[in-house]
């Protein structure tokens, strides 16, 4: 059997075990260790576990991923998500549809200092879920509104899919943070005109709230201000260079406990709680990357990936359509699978078809551009079915919205969606223009 | 779902009706004890950029320090992740099967689980030892690297445990495949 065919034989293994329920990192591990000793013996393979798991555990790139989980953690119980919701109602509560215009403010806030889209939906929505009940808003608006919101947590920096992706794709995280905020405030604005065409079709969907005056909003913005300052500190430092992503985060998560411990009263019990929230999140997370770090050596050796990206060379298709079928895959997969697992698994088939395309960009520029549309696509994933985890967590908070209303109200997101990735897909220039105009 | 949920309504359920054994107990406290440890790696980390900004004086080593920390910490959380159902499955297939399918399936995955974990701590314990006899260092600090073993090894090995454990509880379980459906 030719290397190919033993690279392909194992993809479907792992297929296979990923189908009957075995944890997507143990079926990397099976069926990446299948394929390593087919292609080079037991020897090889038995000695590379001696060492390699442990250094993936203790790679100072990995170290800043438990790190933002728990600062993420953390500020779910800081209660800055009450602050961050009411500082938004202040100024825009008294337009139609205002209190979800503020659920995705608040959430796109909550999404700078948090990396995770289930803990931002689910912090936001305990909040605001709540006090759009109270103004007769829409099941499905209110409850679609925080699912879609809660994609903000990885769009908008600190992001741990997009930490991942600088690691497999070996560009610099703090240029992608970077570039990540001009399509992170795009999505957030585009939600907010979802939510206004929606309200205008729909007006009893969203009634407008009692408008605030200056007093309130000068209180509103005044319990910002230690968010702001985390905000500032941690992607701040990173930008400004003052700060290894790892320091940051490490600044963060002390100052996230601050936040907690003199503003919301965080005691011992509650720390445990996000200390056991944090362990179970960066177990599954680790052995994922072990995982994954078998089952791509594997597939290096085989060279399945290198074979495809000729493939598609030979084809003759225009780079934008390779562009597209690769998006759509994500699209797929991200119905079954985690965004994680998944960019674990296919960047390292798909990077050097990408890198192999002309699209009129420098390497760097591609890199950050099909990492940014990766990070939009696989998030689609999270609000449509039939494993939106989003809309699951979200509907467990509202137990008296249906399911498929919280799905239908998802649509409007999903159009915004769509309109944001075809601009990106038309006009690169809005992924890496910033970097360049700041001359990093 | 591919993915659950780690608030503690979830957690308590995915960990199913039973009251925690001592072994649960035992597990979570390392996950604790490994939290504050990630803790100290970030106090450490803190310290050594504001020595190194206000009194020019880092904390020398600081990176290997945090490295070893980090392998234990997240080495500790491992055991407890796996007995929470913490490891993300693909289940949108085998959605419609019948629970006692699902549970044979889950009993099955379980058992994979701890062989992995097993074969990790066989290998990682002799890598430990050969690091040991040939000396390995860090490069600042001379710290050796198979200290860093001391706690990863052990905690593969629970892994592997609890793996046998939470596939002993599938089996015997009637109803252990819809415990495991976090989300209904």
């Amino acid at each position: 059997m030719t290397s190919l065919g033993i690279g392909v034989l194992f993809i479907g293994v792992m297929i296979v075990l990923m189908v009957i329920r075995v944890p997507i990192a143990i079926a990397m591990i099976l069926s990446g260790a299948g394929g390593y000793i087919m292609l080079s013996g037991w020897l090889p393979f038995l000695n590379r576990l001696k060492t390699g798991p442990f250094y993936t555990l203790s790679s100072e790139s990995f170290s800043v991923i438990p790190l933002f989980l728990l600062m993420g953690y953390i500020a779910s119980r800081a209660g800055i998500s009450r602050a961050l919701f009411a500082g938004a109602n202040a100024f825009i509560g008294h337009v139609r549809g205002g209190l979800s215009m503020a659920a995705i403010g608040g959430c796109a806030m909550f999404g700078a200092i948090c990396g995770s889209s289930l803990a931002t939906a689910a912090t936001m929505g305990q909040v605001a879920l709540p006090e759009m009940k109270r103004y007769g808003y829409a099941g499905s608006l209110a409850t679609g509104t925080l699912a879609a919101g809660g994609t903000l947590g990885i769009l908008i920096p600190p992001s741990i899919p997009l930490i991942v992706y600088c690691i497999l794709a070996e560009q610099n995280i703090a240029k992608l943070f970077f570039a990540a905020f001009l399509p992170g405030i795009l999505a957030t604005i585009g939600y907010m005109i979802a939510i206004a065409i929606y309200v205008r079709i729909n007006p009893k969907a969203g009634p407008a709230g009692p408008r605030s005056n200056w007093s309130q909003r000068l209180q509103a913005m005044r319990d910002l201000i230690p968010i702001l300052l985390l905000f500032v500190l941690v992607l701040g430092g990173i930008y400004s260079g003052v700060f290894t992503p790892t320091e940051a985060a490490a600044f963060g998560t002390l100052g996230a406990l601050l936040i907690a411990v003199t503003m919301n009263g965080l005691r011992l019990n509650g720390l445990i709680e996000c200390l056991r929230d944090t362990a179970i999140s960066t177990g599954m997370i680790f052995m994922i990357l072990i995982g994954a770090e078998i089952f791509n050596s594997f597939m290096a050796l085989s060279g399945v990936p290198q074979e495809l990206a000729d493939a598609i060379g030979r084809s003759g298709l225009s780079p934008m359509m390779v562009m597209l079928m690769i998006l759509l895959v994500y699209l797929v997969l991200g119905c079954l699978m985690d965004s994680l697992s998944m960019i674990l698994l296919t960047l390292p088939i798909f990077l050097p078809a990408i890198f192999a395309l002309d699209f009129g960009l420098t390497p760097e520029q591609t890199a950050i551009w099909f990492g940014i549309l990766i990070l939009i696509v696989v998030e689609v994933g999270l609000i449509t079915p039939p494993v939106g985890m989003n809309v699951f967590v979200i509907n467990k908070l509202a137990r008296d919205v249906p399911m498929r209303h919280t799905f239908r109200g998802v649509v409007p997101f999903l159009i915004s969606d769509a309109v944001r990735v075809a601009l990106l897909l038309i006009f690169p220039v809005l992924t890496y223009g910033l970097l360049e105009l700041v001359k990093w | 779902m591919a993915q659950k949920p780690t608030d503690a309504s979830a957690r308590a359920k995915a960990a199913g009706s039973r009251s925690p054994s001592l072994f649960d107990r035992f597990c979570t406290l390392l996950a604790v004890l490994g939290g504050f440890i990630l803790m100290a790696a970030a106090t450490i980390t803190v310290v050594s950029v504001l020595g190194r900004y206000f009194l020019n004086a880092p904390i020398p080593g600081d990176i290997e320090i945090v490295a070893l920390l980090m392998a234990a910490s997240i080495a500790l959380f491992l055991p407890y992740c796996q007995l929470h159902k913490g490891n993300v499955i693909v289940d949108v297939f085998t959605e419609a099967a019948p629970p006692v399918v699902r549970k044979w399936l889950d009993v099955f995955a379980s058992l994979g689980v701890a062989v992995v974990a097993g074969v990790l701590a066989w290998r990682m314990g002799i890598g430990g030892l050969e690091l040991r006899v040939a000396n390995d260092e860090s490069m600042v600090l001379r710290l050796p690297t198979w200290i860093g073993f001391i706690v990863v090894v052990p905690s593969f090995a629970l892994l592997a445990i609890s793996s046998l454990i939470a596939a002993w509880r599938d089996a015997t379980d009637g109803h252990a495949a819809d415990a495991a459906k976090v989300i209904e």
